[in-house]
């Protein structure tokens, strides 16, 4: 087939436009197993767009989409939602349903599959909303809770069915440093120890360097622990991308991010 | 040109939702759930303001038709007027205007501020067709209330004239009946039936279509609801003529 195999989602020229406005000009991007790609750029540079395209939420213009080296483009509705039950997404403001409980948000899919009678769904949407930490939540609804909350109702909520690639659209927007550290040691877990894909969108520059800085590892069988936090390390499984004018201006870990020469990527450290 | 051309996109975009909400009874997974709740959202919810307008509109046909029978000597035809034109016309087209501006509005505004907050996509995202999760039932739920909500008009409608003829015109409650049932043929509670069938289809699409169409925030659910209300308005207004027109052709 193609040498795209070993990737678990490879984007090959894509370009997209609305309307008379050219958003991704040529994008050229591969997500490895268990690796993060962390995606910067300014607002309006095409981050969810890109995001979009990968979720077949939107086609591209021209260019290829392979998700576990199937070429998604050509599907249709129908044959998309196959692709997309792989895929986890945690969108901007969490999207959660308002009209459903946070019990019922989580419980969504398994429902929508039937494949779970009432008591397992019950024990999954426990053991998923204990993940992230919001046990008590479960009766709440969506317009009763915080919006750090909601980010990690909705990271619980993409995690159904147990993906093997995350898509996080901007999770720690707006959030103060300890809610975003809490979903930055979400990520991590995720990537570390379930072997998770994921494309992290963000430009919160902390947020960043914490997944590019920071791993863990579980100690005495069940205690997870995380390694790193003088930021000193430089991970292999974590690399950045900065959009630029519907291009990718830089891709490469934080250190060469840091020495990399131009000025919209200086300005952006600043 | 510009305009034509989007106005052509915009009507086909429409035929296909419509062709795929309606695809969607004859295919699983069904929403039973789904469609009971906004069976009594439409059915329930609108009841109280069908049984006021129905009331009060039979009431004031009464009023005024006795006024132009009296000058042929046949205020005794008052329950044969106000009876006709209920059940062929005021019945129908109230009773869809009423729920277009009640639950059209409410449609376009749920699924518009669904779309801004992009619970549409994380829909998608999470494998379920919003068409047939969201657009199926209500439209469901709306081509068999609305029929149902009509007939409850009607009948209020006959209610009302029948208090106006008794106390105001001083018309026997028998005299006012029997000439009220010459109205109540077959035909006449056919064309009864199916308009309101059609309105409700129409509401429930257009509410349906100018919701899931929503960009540009919360401003653009405003806009939507307006566009629902006023499109499924014309739309029934100009659908009642149309049908009255092939009805009467075919007839005579
Ligand atoms: N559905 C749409 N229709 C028209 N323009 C859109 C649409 N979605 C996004 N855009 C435009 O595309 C550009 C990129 O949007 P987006 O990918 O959301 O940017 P961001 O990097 O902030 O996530 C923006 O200028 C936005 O206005
Ligand atoms: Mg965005």
């Amino acid at each position: 087939m193609s040498a795209s195999s070993s990737a678990m989602i490879k984007l090959q020229d894509v370009t997209k436009s609305y309307l008379d406005q050219e958003v991704l000009k040529s994008i050229n991007l591969e997500v490895g197993r268990a690796e993060t790609k962390v995606i910067m750029g300014g607002s309006g540079a095409g981050k969810s767009t890109i995001i979009k395209l990968i979720l077949g939420l939107e086609k591209p213009d021209s260019g290829r989409i392979f998700i576990e080296g199937e070429d998604i483009t050509p599907l249709s509705e129908q044959e998309l939602m196959r692709v997309r039950k792989k895929i986890g997404m945690v969108f901007q403001e969490g999207a959660l349903f308002d009209s459903l409980t946070v019990g019922e948000n989580v419980a969504f899919k398994l429902r929508e599959e039937s494949v779970y009678d009432e008591d397992e769904t019950q024990v999954v949407v426990r053991r998923l909303l204990g993940f992230v930490g919001l046990e008590n939540a479960i009766d709440k609804m969506p317009s009763e809770l915080s919006g750090g909350m909601r980010r990690r109702v909705g990271i619980a909520r993409a995690l159904v069915g147990n993906p093997k690639i995350m898509l996080y659209d901007e999770p720690t927007a707006g959030l103060d440093p300890m809610t975003s550290r809490t979903i930055s040691e979400l990520v991590i877990k995720l990537r570390d120890l379930e072997g998770v894909s994921s494309i992290f969108v963000t430009h919160d520059l902390s947020t960043a360097f914490t997944l590019a800085s920071q791993f863990a590892v579980v100690k005495n069988g069940s205690e997870v622990q995380f390694l790193g936090e003088d930021g000193k390390l430089c991970l292999i499984n974590t690399r950045f991308v900065m959009i630029y004018d519907g291009k990718i201006l830089f891709e490469g870990t934080d250190e060469e991010l840091k020495y990399f020469d131009h000025e919209y990527i200086k300005e952006f450290l600043a | 040109m510009n305009f034509i051309y989007r106005a052509i996109f915009e009507v086909q975009e429409f035929f296909l939702l419509c062709v795929h909400a309606i695809a969607n009874i004859f295919r699983k997974p069904r929403y039973h759930q789904d469609i009971l709740l906004q069976m009594d959202v439409i059915g329930v919810g609108s009841l109280i303001i069908i049984i006021l307008t129905g009331f009060f509109t039979g009431a004031v046909l009464a009023l005024q038709s006795a006024k132009s029978l009296k000058s042929f000597g046949a205020v005794g035809l008052t329950g044969q007027l106000v009876a006709l034109s209920l059940i062929k016309e005021l019945g129908p087209v109230l009773t869809a205007l009423m729920v277009a501006g009640r639950n059209g509005s409410g449609i376009a505004s749920e699924l518009g501020s669904m779309v801004v907050t992009e619970q549409i996509s994380a829909m998608r995202a999470l494998g379920t067709d919003p068409t047939r999760k969201l657009v199926t039932p209500r439209m469901i739920a709306a081509t068999t209330m609305v029929p149902l909500l009509t007939v409850i008009a009607d009948l209020c409608g006959l209610l009302g004239g029948w208090l106006v003829s008794f106390y105001k015109l001083r018309l026997s409650t028998s005299l006012y009946w029997s000439a009220a049932m010459k109205a109540i043929d077959y035909n006449n509670v056919l064309e009864g039936i199916t308009k309101p069938f059609v309105f409700g289809f129409i509401i429930a699409m257009i509410g349906c279509y100018c919701g899931l169409r929503t960009h540009g925030g919360t401003q653009g659910v405003g806009r939507s609801t307006t566009q629902a209300v006023v499109f499924s308005s014309i739309l029934v207004i100009a659908a009642d003529f149309f049908m009255s027109k092939i009805i009467l052709d075919l007839r005579y």
